[in-house]
């Protein structure tokens, strides 16, 4: 089954890096690129993707927020969080806002996600 | 109109409960200049962590940013290595890019926290490269080298300034190192000169800042 994605993260590098893994990931397909928690949500609830990989650090409605609002309104999409942080620097919300999981973006790849969506199931 | 940063200071109010042996008028100035003085500490204070939050800025928007694209699609790399040797040599080309924009950003980055090239060869070709930047002119008429604290005060003060179709002129002139240029001096320029004893004056658009010379 193809894994439909949006990803959230105002910038670009990252946004572009996410492409190009996708692309080149059997099993994935990009369907949106937001480049705010706003826009992230507002995707979500046009496209219904199966996973948002969202940053957390955005301006306006930053990700942690963003996930929250997803988790609440479209429990069938599961939420990655991702930033730079080490996991000890994770904001505490990071973990009671709904998401599924959360990545270092360094270690972001085709084989992490998977990982993650299984423990879901 | 022209006024002068330092040249007219207003008489605080609890001046005249200063010693009262002394002439008021010196209580005032002494008291106003002590205001004037800790008001300048904390402008530089304020100025120091608002460099730092730039910086750390620019470390995270820029280079640490392309680090991460860097570290995703090598990520990606280890994948194709197994799959798909085309893709991987495309991939590498793509990440020899990458390395080059996260230097670029490195470098405009130490550029904006001390060009290498003021360091290296001083004033007069620092000041050359920030105003072809902005579009002005650099007329430096001294290629004698200065202590850093004065290059570095007359550099910073003069990139704070222009704007595009902008002179910087800098000369010295006697005992001191004068630039002239137009814009709107902020406290920091002002607090930069004054931490060298030196002094801002605006006159009809026009910004002259003077350091004095230890010679």
């Amino acid at each position: 089954m193809m894994v439909r994605v949006v990803v959230a993260d105002d910038q670009a590098p990252f946004r572009k890096a996410v492409r190009t893994l996708l692309a080149a990931s059997a099993g994935f397909e990009l369907v949106g690129e937001a480049t705010s928690g706003e826009q992230a949500v507002a995707l979500t609830s046009e496209l219904h993707p199966d996973l948002v990989l969202m940053d957390i650090n955005m301006d306006g409605l930053g990700g942690i927020a963003a996930a929250r609002a997803i988790a609440a309104t479209h429990p069938g999409t599961a939420t990655i969080l991702v930033s730079t942080y080490r996991e000890d620097e994770l904001p505490g919300e990071a973990q009671t806002c709904g998401a599924t999981g959360y990545l270092h973006k360094a270690e972001l790849g085709a084989r992490a996600i998977s990982r993650i969506l299984r423990g879901r199931e | 109109m022209a006024c002068a940063y330092g040249g007219s200071i207003p008489i605080a109010r609890e001046a005249g409960t200063l010693d009262e042996k002394r002439p008021i008028a010196d209580n005032c100035r002494a008291m106003n200049e002590i205001e004037e003085l800790r008001a300048s500490r904390a402008r530089v204070l304020e100025a120091a962590d608002a460099e730092r939050r730039r910086t750390e800025r620019g470390l995270h928007d820029g280079v640490q940013q392309h680090l991460v694209a860097l570290a995703v699609n090598l990520q990606l790399a280890r994948q194709l290595a197994d799959s798909d040797l085309d893709a991987l040599r495309a991939l590498l080309e793509e990440l020899s890019n990458d390395v080059h924009e996260a230097l670029e950003s490195v470098r405009t980055l130490a550029r904006q926290v001390y060009p290498p090239v003021l360091l290296d060869r001083g004033l007069a070709d620092a000041l050359r490269s920030a105003a072809a930047e902005v579009g002005a002119q650099a007329e430096v008429t001294t290629t004698e080298r200065f202590p850093p604290e004065v290059e570095a005060a007359v550099y910073f003060c003069c990139v704070e300034l222009p704007r595009p179709g902008a002179t910087i002129s800098v000369r010295v002139e006697a005992d001191a190192l004068v630039f002239e240029t137009s814009g709107e001096p902020t406290a920091a320029v002002a607090d930069r000169l004054g931490a060298l004893g030196g002094a801002l004056e605006l006159s009809e658009g026009r910004v002259t800042g003077r350091v004095t010379l230890a010679r």
